[in-house]
């Protein structure tokens, strides 16, 4: 298992969602892939890239082909790609641990001088934390409702929304993202880079910095670590 | 998972600086504290026969004294800053509440445990080749 990795240059993108309903990853991101190279970076999918979770097999295999072959043709060309495993793409770990990437729990990367944690970030939502197999269930009923209406989500994304910005109003507690990325900041960590809850971001917290990469469920983004920055940036093209 | 065992586990750890070359712990002493570098590094070393024998530098992010903690047995070995260094300093209620709240450290103690074993493994094989010595 690689838990660790000197780069220079790496992209971070999180919750593709290949095979979902919801998710425009299948038509974006083969040409995303040729802005990666272009950059001259290496990738890190950042968990939930394909989801078996709220799709079917047959859905997955059509969504996932152009991306799969696109990526085989980056490594190819001499690029690396990290996989870190989320909550939606478990299930297929070891389906993934035959494609020609690092497969990994978490990726612990030094950029320039900087520490940097990339990790999907689902054992810091709570809810998940406590039951997993109870969001594993939900998250199976609302995938009837997203092929019924694939618009569905952008319910639930505005609903996350609220859920969210109430947990951060909390006088009382902390944003359990924030609180996981201090406990890391705490280990030696400069910066960490999650995803999981689809909100890009990119916030300076007292001890390091806090970056979410977002999904591509309707638009894509991603993180771009470079000589130990990290930036946040939208795919327009 | 977070929220108050987050605070708890700070509460229960604290962070230590040391200045160039000062002793973190020494050989043979006692203590149940493992260290985690925040930054800085750190020398292990070991007096052996009167030399004394650097055994490996530490960086960032790397742990050190998990052997007393695990076994309550006394240190092993002398670790000393190698410039300013900040140290985060578990005890054994701390690295429980740590471990519960991020287990991603857990699985990084082990993977670096796992390195190290290997490559004692492999100074074993060496220190081993040639001699009648067989290892069970």
């Amino acid at each position: 298992m690689i838990l660790a990795a000197s780069l220079e240059r790496l992209v971070v993108v999180s919750d593709l969602h290949l095979g979902s309903p919801a998710s425009v990853a299948w038509r974006h991101f083969p040409a995303f892939l040729d802005h990666v190279h272009e950059l001259d970076a290496d990738l890190c999918i950042n968990g939930d890239g394909f989801d078996l979770l709220q799709s079917t097999f047959p859905a997955l295999v059509a969504a996932s082909l152009p991306t799969v072959r696109r990526l085989k043709q980056f490594i190819e060309a001499g690029r690396h790609v990290y996989y870190t495993v989320g909550n939606h793409d478990l299930a297929i770990e070891h389906l993934l641990l035959d494609l020609p990437m690092t497969v990994t729990p978490f990726l612990n990367v030094t950029s320039g001088t900087a520490r940097i944690r990339v990790e999907h970030g689902h054992l810091h939502e709570p809810f998940y934390a406590r039951h997993p197999q109870l969001y594993e269930l939900g998250g199976r009923l609302a995938s009837g409702v997203l092929v019924a209406n694939a618009d569905t989500y952008k319910l639930w994304a505005q609903l996350q929304a609220v859920v969210d910005r109430r947990r951060r109003g909390r006088p009382t507690t902390r944003y359990p993202h924030y609180e996981a990325a201090s406990s890391l900041f705490e280990r030696g960590f400069d910066a960490v880079v999650f995803g999981h809850t689809h909100h890009p971001e990119r916030t300076v917290l007292p001890d390091g910095l806090f970056v979410n990469a977002g999904d591509w469920m309707t638009t894509g983004s991603y993180a771009l670590i470079d000589g130990g920055d990290v930036g946040l940036h939208a795919w327009t093209r | 998972m977070t929220g108050m065992s987050g605070r708890l586990a700070k509460a229960l750890s604290d962070v230590r600086e040391f200045a160039d070359g000062e002793y973190i712990v020494r050989d043979g002493a006692l203590g149940e504290e493992m260290f985690v570098i925040q930054s800085g590094g750190v020398r292990i070393s070991k007096r052996m026969d009167g030399k004394v024998v650097d055994l490996g530098d530490l960086g960032r992010g790397q742990f050190f004294g998990e052997m007393s903690l695990l076994e309550s047995l006394p240190r092993d070995a002398d670790a000393r800053a190698i410039g300013p260094t900040k140290l985060l300093v578990l005890g054994p209620g701390a690295l429980l509440l740590r471990i519960r709240q991020d287990p991603s450290f857990a699985l990084e103690m082990l993977h670096q445990l796992s390195a190290r074993t290997r490559r004692l493994n492999d100074r074993l094989a060496v220190a081993l080749e040639g001699s009648s010595l067989e290892v069970e």
